[in-house]
């Protein structure tokens, strides 16, 4: 084993050393996750004996149940629908924060500090942040058409139709944040002597964008995309606690779906079926990220 | 040109912190209205200041004694004081923060410094859990958790949030590590320190600032988390409770914005004040 350029000469006391510093934290993810994963899989091959609390082996009976069900592909297409929205929204949004901010103007300090907040508020505050733009009773968004003379009564914007897409505005908002940072970061990196040399060159501000500033923010900008994707499909907070699901069936995504099966109608096969092809979702996004950047990490 | 230029900028820079900083806006004036006032149209953009709402809901007490009387099934409803519950969220999130700390710092360590079989085997499966979404981590958990009786115990939710903040903490600390000159131990281990000491007196001061970053990280994760808190728990930290205002029978909208930007204002000064350990960390371990 080696360490540093020294190579140790009591292997079995580093090996020891090794334990003590990883395995607590391997062991608990992997024992908190992977036991859990087997457990949800096995749940979703069972039927629920409530009588006698316990799980009963059926099969492939809950999958069958909810692939036939008409709430299904439904719930697939609007999880599809509002992570692409999301998706699009957050990374051009956060892209041009960055931008934005990266130029020069008073206060510029200041501002970027401004950056990071969305991104520490908790998804409960977020969704109530813009539950109360949206909503139709007490909204600022109705306030301020209305003030205007735009509407002349309050319109309810988390309708049947538009509010996947209030929900992903939201969700963005916060997202947004996280992919400004971590562009902002890699515009400042971007050496003045590249810019210099562009300038002597004559080249116009597109033809820089083009060949210097976006080349250089690309790899982090689509790592957010892929963050923000995987986020997406897998959120549950911004939907559960602005719509829940509804109005109807308007936003029920799949985690949503899932924990209404669970949780609410007591269905705990099904529940658990749902969750699993849910993640199935997040595991072809992430395989996808991996796919980009297994070479870029460095362990 | 030039002008038109800085012109746009400056537009662009107000319409950029209008889009940060504009809900927040909403969500104080609420705080400051009587359910009244809510309901007009259109509202008053600028809301008296009136403080009754944050005095309800730190100090608890019955609702609308002073301004509007709604009478529910039980009569007056008396909304408990967010106190207790935010004493909750502190003590979970420094717990989460310091089993974070003691379990993410050595790991990365080691994976940043040792050679050693299953090394990458282990990292990514650690990551590759944490690509499961939570939901599907809550359902096992929920029926696992009961049959342990932790349901709705401080351990149960700690441990719970250190699923969400341990690989993360480890990638941010390992990549702390990595930049750290390798000179730095080799220099103490010659001096006849064990690696052990290597790691406690030297790297880990030299990293403190990664330890903070990892700390601040699993904090704010474990202040924010909702799904875990409300199913594992009945209430136990701040955004169940939030929720509960809501969804309660009279939907006390001005009373959860007041708790709502009180829940806000630790997170935000926390990542305001200690920004630049923060994005270090983000950017660092996102980057590798």
């Amino acid at each position: 084993m080696k360490i540093g350029v020294l190579t140790m000469p009591k292997f079995s006391q580093n090996f020891f050393l090794l334990l003590c510093l990883i395995t607590p934290a391997v062991v608990f993810v992997l024992g908190m996750c992977i036991f859990p994963a087997i457990w949800s899989v096995f749940l979703s091959l069972c039927r629920y004996d409530f009588r006698r609390g316990l799980p009963v082996f059926i099969g492939l009976g809950n999958y069958l149940k909810i692939l036939k069900s008409p709430t299904f592909p439904k719930s697939l297409f609007v999880t599809l629908n509002y992570a692409v929205f999301t998706t699009l929204l957050s990374s051009l949004i956060g892209l041009g924060l960055a931008l934005l901010f990266n130029q020069r103007f008073r206060g510029r300090s200041l501002i970027r500090g401004l950056l990071v907040i969305p991104w520490a508020v908790p998804w409960v505050v977020s969704a109530f942040l813009w539950a109360s733009i949206f909503s139709s009773d007490f909204g600022i968004l109705n306030a301020i058409l209305y003030k205007l003379g735009i509407i002349n009564d309050y319109v309810v914007f988390l309708s049947k139709d538009f509010a996947i897409y209030a929900v992903a505005i939201a969700t963005s908002w916060n997202l947004s944040s996280l992919t400004a940072i971590l562009c902002l970061a890699a515009l400042q990196s971007i050496p003045e002597s590249l810019y210099e040399a562009a300038a002597i060159d004559g080249a116009t501000t597109l033809e820089i964008f083009k060949n210097i500033t976006f080349p250089w923010v690309r790899p982090i900008w689509s790592l957010t995309i892929i963050l923000n994707a995987f986020t997406a499909v897998t959120m549950f907070d911004m939907i559960y606690l602005m719509t829940a699901g509804g109005p109807g069936e308007a936003t029920l995504t799949l985690p949503i779906y899932s924990f209404r099966t669970f949780f609410l109608e007591m269905r705990i096969g099904e529940g658990a079926a749902i969750a699993n092809i849910a993640s199935l979702l997040g595991l072809i996004v992430a395989l996808i990220y991996f796919r980009i950047f297994y070479r870029r990490i460095e362990i | 040109m030039k002008r038109l230029n800085t012109i746009l900028i400056y537009v662009f820079v107000i319409l950029a912190m209008l889009w940060i900083l504009f809900p927040f806006y909403w969500l104080t004036c609420i705080s400051f209205m009587n359910l009244g006032e809510l309901a007009m149209k259109p509202p008053k953009f600028i809301p008296s200041l009136n403080l009754i709402n944050y005095i309800q809901v730190i100090f608890g007490g019955a609702i609308g004694s002073t301004t509007s009387f709604k009478v529910s099934g039980t009569g007056v409803t008396e909304i408990r004081s967010i106190l207790p519950t935010m004493l909750n969220s502190v003590l979970i999130g420094l717990s989460v923060a310091g089993l974070t700390v003691a379990l993410a710092c050595p790991a990365g360590f080691a994976y940043a410094r040792f050679e050693f079989r299953l090394k990458r085997a282990s990292f990514y499966s650690m990551f590759a859990v944490r690509i499961l979404p939570t939901i599907l981590l809550v359902i096992p958990l929920f029926t696992i958790f009961r049959s342990l009786k932790m349901i709705n115990t401080h351990l149960g939710l700690t441990l719970a949030h250190l699923i969400l903040t341990l690989p993360f903490a480890t990638w941010i600390f390992m990549d702390y590590i990595n930049a750290l000159p390798k000179e730095l131990e080799e220099a103490a281990l010659i001096d006849g320190a064990t690696y052990f000491q290597a790691f406690w007196r030297i790297v880990l001061r030299a990293s403190l600032p990664g330890v903070l970053s990892v700390a601040l990280f699993a904090f704010l994760t474990s202040w924010g988390e909702f799904l875990f808190a409300l199913t594992l728990t009945n209430q136990l930290t701040i955004p169940p409770v939030l929720l509960s205002y809501i969804s309660s029978q009279n939907a006390e909208y001005t009373q959860f914005a007041a708790a709502a930007v009180l829940s806000i204002i630790p997170p935000v000064v926390l990542a305001t004040v200690f920004q630049k350990y923060l994005i270090r960390g983000l950017t660092g371990a996102l980057k590798a």
